[in-house]
């Protein structure tokens, strides 16, 4: 990188952030022309506190509620001053897109707004120390569930197949190449796109935080993290050989699992399974 | 302190006036002194093909020459050594040098 | 003079954003503001206004994109009432706070339980120590002439603080009067295309903008936005001043009718005041010495013109349009804070509620409430509880 950093290397991010590996990344891509918002959540630390801030290009704090919202304001605000080459990014963790943001999310995707919004999933309420999202996972540890999870996650991207996004997919820390490759297309594309990225969170699964990506990688290597796209009516699989034996694998190196029952094992495969049937029968489809 | 922050000192003196709760300053914490064991390269074996910079959450490595850690910033995560598909990285514990910090 | 129009408080809101040369709205039908929003729609959908309107899902997605909108160099606007202003209220106070020159119409309904569609202040009162400017039209006409002032108010650069402007539920919102309405020219005159002058995002001058303070600041941005209202006290005269000259209506932050030499005064907010004033006039006939004064801008609080104009009166009776449970009205306890600067000792203040979820004010409720004065002057009884005057008798 003999260009600046647009993103300071020197915040108060946990040791090995997946959020923060993602927003930089990100920035890579979108470049200095982009305008992000953060929700008070993990990335709130990278707009920072005080009368510093991490971002080297402009950014605006949200309420959780509506960041969508916000970036709809921006959205078109740019438009009405005639500026078409600045990026509208919105930063937002499991919290702000499953569910107390879920209702503006859907209204600006509904709208057509032209938006990046992307979702750093580390399945829970983190910043606020760890507790359940509608996103954690089946038989995770939470300090609101500290018995395991009653409840599968939510699935927000099979929800957000029947709104009309410009362009929609999942992504991970454990593939970075593969995250920045599906960013520069929802920057190309005029509309709302939704990115759906994976971040193992070593703070809160209660892992070292070096196994960080080898824990992403496991999800998908596992099934459990689906890799795909949908743009133009289809949707397309990215890899599709997984193993679903290696769930055991993946869930033993997480401290949040380290109660779980060979029932709930048993029924996180049997959910991986069912995913991919659904994913790969809707691949058949050309207008989604 | 690293180059945004000093860029960015130099546009402060113009934003003065401004009403509200904004934030120009670039945070610029010394975060390598969190660290327990230092990451260190060895070139003999690395083949440049920069992944530790790419799964580097602070961005605190670069292709230069060698690969290079910015260690006034590098918390010492350690997924640099975890992801080098050559096992180029060894991770030291910091009383190892004489800088190191304990 | 411009084009005089039949039109009601709503109809006249819509002109009036028309003429402030708005250029984004977002906002969510909430009644009895609903014409608002369908008027400003159909006004762009038939070319004849140039601004863009988000059709948003709710009214705190609404405050939300304004504000991420205002933060981008354009002029917002914004209706609700009741419930939908209560549903804004965690961002009431971001608006404020990154002093936006946001400008909302606030058309005055009660704020449940119980339900009700009708006219109360509960909702705007609810909002009155969100940091905005809060101005009362009492009808078509200053509703469309206050919208106009608002924008050059909030906008100025010693005031940056977002306005409401409160017109009542269906008593200003569904009255229908002739209205006066600028042509483009005149209102050129008076305000002009949005001008960046403060917070922006831009990306050639990258900040974060309402990110996380800390004790050792918070205070200091908390007291910069007091400045900002305090400024907003002069700054209002001064555009009062200005729209006078252009358009020939004068208008201040609060009116004082016949009260020279009246030994009880009514103060009270927005449309109850014309039939306050109607029926001082006809106990002035008979003789009885009362008088009215009327607060237009309850945000500044007009502290000091109010004790002025109060001076010498022995019965203030404060009329509030709130149910004030557990203490006073709010109006009355602005008026206690104005007063005491001068001569309070001397006087006997009342705190009347009245008009609560629609109830109309009418004579018969302002003659009771001069006849409870004149009673609680001969018993030489204490006031120490709100008066619920139109309380129906069981």
């Amino acid at each position: 990188m003999s260009e600046m950093n647009l993103v300071s290397k020197g915040m108060t991010t946990c040791a090995g952030c997946p959020m923060e590996l993602i927003g930089r990344s990100a920035i890579e891509v979108l470049g200095k022309k982009t305008i992000t918002m953060t929700p008070p959540s993990c990335s709130a630390i990278l707009t920072g506190s005080g009368d510093e801030t991490g971002w080297g290009i402009p950014s605006l704090q949200t309420v959780l509620m509506s960041l969508p919202a916000f970036a709809s304001g921006v959205s078109e605000a740019l438009k009405i001053r005639g500026i078409d080459d600045v990026t509208v990014l919105g930063f937002a963790g499991d919290g702000g897109t499953f569910d107390i943001g879920l209702q503006s999310l859907s209204g600006a995707i509904e709208r057509g707004h032209k938006a990046i919004f992307i979702c750093y999933n580390n399945e829970a309420y983190m910043n606020t120390g760890n507790q359940r999202s509608s996103a954690t996972s089946l038989g995770a540890f939470t300090k609101t569930t500290p018995t395991g999870k009653k409840e599968s996650s939510k699935n927000i991207d099979f929800m957000l197949l029947h709104q009309n996004l410009a362009y929609q997919a999942t992504a991970s820390v454990g593939d970075i190449p593969d995250f920045k490759r599906k960013l520069k297309k929802a920057k190309e594309v005029d509309g709302p796109s939704f990115i759906h990225v994976h971040a193992p969170c070593a703070s809160g699964w209660h892992f070292p935080p070096n196994q960080t990506i080898k824990i992403a990688k496991l999800a998908i290597e596992s099934g459990t993290w689906l890799l795909w796209e949908k743009e133009n009516g289809k949707i397309k699989i990215n890899r599709e050989k997984f193993d679903v034996e290696k769930v055991t694998e993946y869930l033993s190196l997480q401290g949040r699992y380290s109660k779980v029952s060979e029932e709930i094992i048993e029924e996180i495969k049997k959910e991986v399974n069912r995913k991919y049937q659904i994913l790969k029968k809707l691949e058949e489809l050309d207008c989604l | 302190m690293q180059k945004l922050a000093e860029e960015r000192m130099k546009k402060l003196e113009s934003m003065k006036g401004l009403k509200g709760p904004y934030s120009a300053k670039i945070v610029d914490e010394n975060t390598g002194i969190w660290r327990k064991d230092r990451p260190v390269i060895n070139n003999d074996l690395c083949i440049k093909c920069n992944i530790c910079a790419t799964y580097c959450p602070i961005g605190a490595i670069e292709k230069q020459d060698k690969m290079v850690i910015d260690y006034d910033y590098c918390k010492g995560c350690g997924i640099c050594a975890e992801e080098c598909p050559k096992s180029a990285i060894d991770l030291i514990n910091e009383k190892n040098f004489e800088d190191g910090g304990n | 003079m411009g084009d005089i129009l039949t039109l009601d408080g709503n109809a006249a809101i819509a002109y009036g954003v028309m003429k402030s040369k708005v250029e984004l709205i977002a906002a969510y039908p909430i009644t009895p503001q609903t014409p608002i929003v369908e008027n400003l729609s159909s006004l762009i959908d038939k070319g004849k206004f140039s601004a863009r309107y988000i059709n948003v899902e709710s009214e705190h997605s609404a405050l939300s994109a304004l504000i991420g909108a205002s933060a981008t160099g354009v002029r917002t606007f914004t209706a609700s009432a009741s419930h939908g202003l209560a549903l804004m209220h965690e961002v009431t106070g971001v608006a404020s706070g990154t002093r936006l020159p946001i400008v909302m119409c606030v058309v005055s309904r009660a704020l449940p339980s119980p339900c009700s569609l009708w006219c109360d202040h509960s909702d705007i009162m609810s909002q009155k120590d969100q940091g905005w400017i809060q101005i009362f039209a009492k009808n078509p006409q200053e509703a469309l002439d206050f919208i106009m002032i608002a924008y050059t108010v909030s906008e100025d650069k010693r005031v940056l603080t977002p306005t409401m402007v409160d017109i009542d539920g269906f008593y200003v919102s569904h009255l229908t009067e002739p209205v006066d309405v600028p042509t483009d020219e005149e209102a050129g005159k008076f305000i002009g295309k949005f001008e960046i002058n403060n917070l922006i995002l831009d990306v050639d001058n990258p900040y974060a903008i309402n990110n996380l303070s800390s004790p050792e600041i918070f205070t200091e941005y908390k007291y910069s936005q007091k400045q900002g209202m305090d400024a907003a006290v002069e700054v209002l005269e001064e555009k009062f001043n200005e729209f006078n000259k252009i358009f020939g209506r004068k208008y201040s932050l609060i009116e004082s009718y016949f009260t020279e030499d009246a030994e009880t005064v009514i103060v009270c907010l927005g449309s109850m005041s014309g039939t306050v004033l109607h029926t001082v006039r006809e106990l002035r006939k008979q003789n009885k010495k009362v008088g009215l004064v009327r607060v237009v801008s309850f945000r500044p609080f007009p502290m000091k013109i109010l004790s002025e104009a109060l001076k010498n009166i022995k019965n203030v009776a404060v009329i509030d349009r709130v149910s004030a449970i557990g203490s006073m009205g709010p109006l009355y306890e602005e008026v206690l804070s104005s007063i005491q600067l001068s001569d309070s000792d001397k006087k006997n203040v009342f705190s009347f509620v009245a008009g609560l979820g629609g109830r109309d004010i009418n004579e018969k409720t302002v003659k009771a409430v001069f006849d409870y004065v004149d009673h609680a002057n001969k018993t030489e009884e204490k006031q120490i509880d709100t008066i619920w005057i139109d309380l129906k008798k069981e």
